[in-house]
């Protein structure tokens, strides 16, 4: 069996303009750059929705963001601190094409084989795993 | 890095192009620059990221022309736009133009 592999991972400790939304992109992007590119783009854009949604939801500016590459699939695990209960979690599902908003995280689910949340006191964990 | 290096905006013929990343960071220069809502061209071929910050003022400015009686032409969008369009099932509600004949 190979050996569990280490994650590589970066606190953000974002202000509010979005400009750590950029940051988190280059640092999977780097992570990734073995991996398909077409992996590491979606979870570039992954990445992007879920800072976004920390920044716009969190009360702590503090994220990380960690990815690990396993040898069946890549992880993305987003935490974010101080989250309204579920309040950055409730629209998973495709907003209609008229809507102007709120398809962030359907996104995030399309574009992974599976997402897990876990959800403790303030603690919001978004993982984003896709198969490679 | 500063915005004008993340995303730019270059007047074309009817329109403009957007050139590099659309993000929650770098959105709002489109919604300043686009109060007008006569016909317009975006040339999205240089658009190396966008994401749902991104696909909400592309929506915002369709709707705003589409109201006016205009219309909103996303041209020769690139990878990255094509997969957004993809991924978040509103690839046919906004009017794309592949621009293989531009």
């Amino acid at each position: 069996m190979p050996s569990v592999p280490s994650p590589l991972v970066r606190r953000f400790d974002q202000s509010s303009d979005f400009s750590d939304v950029a940051a988190a992109r280059r640092f999977v992007r780097e992570a990734l750059a073995d991996v398909d590119p077409a992996i590491s783009a979606d979870l570039q854009l992954a990445v992007s929705e879920l800072m976004t949604n920390a920044i716009e939801h969190a009360a702590s500016p503090h994220v990380t963001v960690e990815v690990t590459i396993d040898v069946g699939e890549v992880v993305l695990t987003v935490t974010s601190h101080g989250s309204g209960p579920l309040a950055p979690v409730t629209t998973w599902e495709p907003a209609p094409p008229e809507a102007s908003a709120g398809r962030g995280l359907a996104i995030v689910r399309s574009v992974a084989t599976n997402v897990t949340v876990d959800h403790v006191d303030d603690t919001l964990r978004i993982s984003v795993h896709r198969a490679r | 890095m500063s915005d004008e290096e993340l995303l730019t905006i270059r007047p074309i013929d009817g329109g403009a192009a957007l050139v590099g990343e659309i993000d929650a960071h770098t959105v709002g220069l489109l919604t300043q620059v686009f109060d007008d809502p006569g016909d317009l061209v975006l040339d999205l071929s240089g658009v190396e990221f966008v994401d749902s910050s991104g696909l909400r003022v592309l929506i915002e400015l369709h709707q705003n022309r589409s109201q006016a009686g205009g219309t909103l032409v996303l041209r020769a969008p690139s990878p990255a736009v094509r997969r957004l369009l993809e991924v978040s099932g509103v690839a046919d509600y906004l009017t794309v133009d592949d621009g293989t004949t531009s």
